[in-house]
């Protein structure tokens, strides 16, 4: 594949780079920064390329609204984000908006205009690379992979999404990463994984949620869920006796709780000992020992290290 | 129980709330945090029967908000908001009876009168009584609206008490003791929603926190869970450090200081 941008307004390229479609086991991995400043172009640009993968990475600013021109030229999806913002914004962050596509090459135009800090992010990964992350047979982008076959541009979702928060961190992980050689690819390899993972994730969520409301049903049976794992925490259920319990089957189970409580099952039953082991420790004064056995860690060395992951402090740390 | 489910409202496109779902049980306090213009109070004014949402419903004590009669609803809910307006002369108590309107016909019962002077001593306005609420200060009228909403509902335990930004006018002491009275009110069985700023105020009263932004839900849970620096810089863009206290187990959140140059 081949990825090459322009302002249309000036002569030479921004960029072009002929990046191999399949992984080649000893190809490096390559990584640039480069910083332009001339009349109207500011940028700030990381690059990073290896078989199968471009990625970039610009800041940039513009003194006059200028066209950007970017050329795809092979089978590539593409995942990418736009961060902007008023230059004299003194926010980190301001509007985002991302998408996945599958372009099979394809000449864009984008008019910039000045005064607004762009942050562009793109992750160009060729056909084969991806599906080869991202297995073909994927639930999550089942749709978009018949599309693909189609050999039709295409977008993920419909209409552009804004960046989340794990969305940012993840690009910034990509970015900023220290690690050489071998390890950086796996690196990035699993970073853009999960970038694409917290996209197609988002789209999910976004399209579910126009999902009708809850059977009363199934809201009796979460309430029931809810009340055996507080009653039970020093003996609980799995969650495969618990989806028994309740009359429903594991996989609903968790998916609903999830859904209905914002919080996963194993997560609630965690939530539900460390608040009875506060109370147990701060009001009734017990000892580590008889906590660790009424919230069901059994062992007081299992109990004082997920106390210290939920609190932050060990309990021998609590002042009386 | 408040059963919220999968609530969206907008106005004129723009979507204030978004796939809001959560629930608050008898004795639960859950406060709403968000930045302003966030939809903190887009979703009181949906709790309280206010504002219909697009879709989604909410559900009190098994029933659909929107299928109350007006009545019915006044004495299961209530809500101090946080706008009052107030324009004509009333005198202090007369104002906190008001709050008892749904419960009688015509004359006040001596129930009403008792109700109505517990809930003024506790916001401690009994001394205000006899004056004209609009000589009171800010403070001492939220205080006074406080008592009113707590008159509605008090003989009712199942009700749902919707305190939208309670403290805001209120000096440290009366901060903390209108938070502790709804901590109060939840150990007896209502359920608490409030809207405050400051999250420690959150920590230290809330049983849960639902941290709101551009109208969505980004995190729910426990004060320890949801109170940490990646969270509310997230929510707030401010920078913090938080710690926990070691006798009480409740985060304390740090801000750092910030500077702003004005060139």
């Amino acid at each position: 594949m081949l990825v090459k941008s322009k302002i249309v307004e000036l002569a030479d390229w921004l960029f072009e780079e002929e990046i191999p479609d399949g992984y080649v086991p000893d190809k490096p991995l390559v990584e640039n920064r480069i910083s332009i400043s001339k009349d109207p172009v500011h940028m700030e640009n990381f690059q990073l390329s290896t078989s199968g993968l471009f990625i970039l990475h610009s800041k940039m600013q513009f003194d006059r609204p200028v066209q950007v021109l970017t050329e795809i030229e092979g089978e590539t999806i593409t995942s990418q984000f736009i961060f902007f913002k008023p230059t004299d914004s003194k926010l980190p962050y301001g509007m985002s908006r991302h998408n996945i596509r599958y372009i099979p090459s394809v000449k864009s135009i984008h008019e910039v205009e000045p005064g607004i800090e762009y942050t562009y992010f793109i992750a160009v990964i060729s056909k084969e690379y991806y599906l080869n992350l991202i297995k073909r047979d994927s639930l999550l982008h089942q749709q978009f992979v018949h599309e693909i076959e189609k050999g039709e541009y295409v977008s993920f979702s419909e209409e552009d999404l804004m960046a989340t928060y794990e969305m940012q961190h993840t690009i910034t992980e990509l970015i900023e990463s220290k690690k050489k050689g071998e390890i950086r690819r796996l690196h990035t390899e699993s970073r853009v994984v999960e970038l694409l993972m917290y996209q197609f994730e988002q789209y999910n969520e976004k399209t579910e949620s126009n999902d009708s409301l809850f059977h009363e049903e199934d809201v009796q049976r979460l309430e029931m869920a809810r009340q055996i794992l507080e009653q039970r925490i020093a003996n609980p259920p799995t969650q495969k006796e618990l989806a028994a319990e309740v009359l429903t089957s594991e996989s609903k189970l968790r998916k609903d709780f999830k859904e209905y409580f914002s919080v996963t099952i194993h997560d609630y039953l965690t939530r539900v000992r460390m608040e009875k082991a506060k109370s147990y420790l701060l009001e009734d004064k017990m000892t580590v020992y008889e906590v660790a056995l009424l919230t069901g860690y059994g062992h007081q060395n299992n109990f004082s290290s997920a106390f210290k992951k939920y609190y932050g402090i060990s309990p021998g740390e609590l002042k009386m | 129980m408040l059963r919220v489910e999968k609530i969206n409202y907008e106005v004129n496109g723009r979507k204030l709330l978004k796939d809001i779902t959560f629930q608050v049980r008898k004795g639960e306090i859950l406060a709403i945090l968000g930045a302003n213009g966030a939809g903190k109070s887009t979703l009181m004014g949906v709790l309280c029967g206010e504002k219909k949402p697009d879709s989604g419903a909410v559900h009190l004590n098994g029933k659909a908000l929107s299928t109350y009669e007006p009545a019915a609803l006044a004495k299961c809910r209530a809500l101090l908001s946080q706008q009052q307006q107030m324009t004509l002369s009333f005198k202090v108590e007369e104002i906190v009876l008001m709050g008892r309107y749904p419960h009688y016909r015509n004359t006040p019962k001596q129930q009403d009168y008792k109700i109505v002077a517990e809930t003024m001593e506790l916001c401690g306005v009994s001394a205000f009584a006899e004056r004209d609420f609009l000589s009171l200060s800010g403070g001492e009228q939220q205080r006074v609206h406080l008592a009113r909403i707590l008159a509605q509902i008090w003989d009712n335990p199942d009700a749902l008490l919707l305190l939208d930004e309670p403290i805001s006018a209120l000096d440290l002491h009366y901060q903390q003791k209108v938070l502790a009275i709804a901590r109060a009110l939840a150990r007896k069985g209502f359920m608490v929603v409030l809207i405050v700023h400051d999250v420690n105020f959150a920590a230290m009263y809330a049983d849960r926190i639902l941290m709101l932004k551009n109208g969505r839900k980004l995190f729910h849970g426990t004060p320890v869970e949801v109170l940490a620096q990646k969270e509310i810089y997230t929510i707030f863009s401010v920078e913090s450090s938080v710690i926990m206290n070691p006798r009480t187990l409740k985060p304390y959140v740090q801000l750092e200081e910030m500077d702003i140059d004005l060139d």
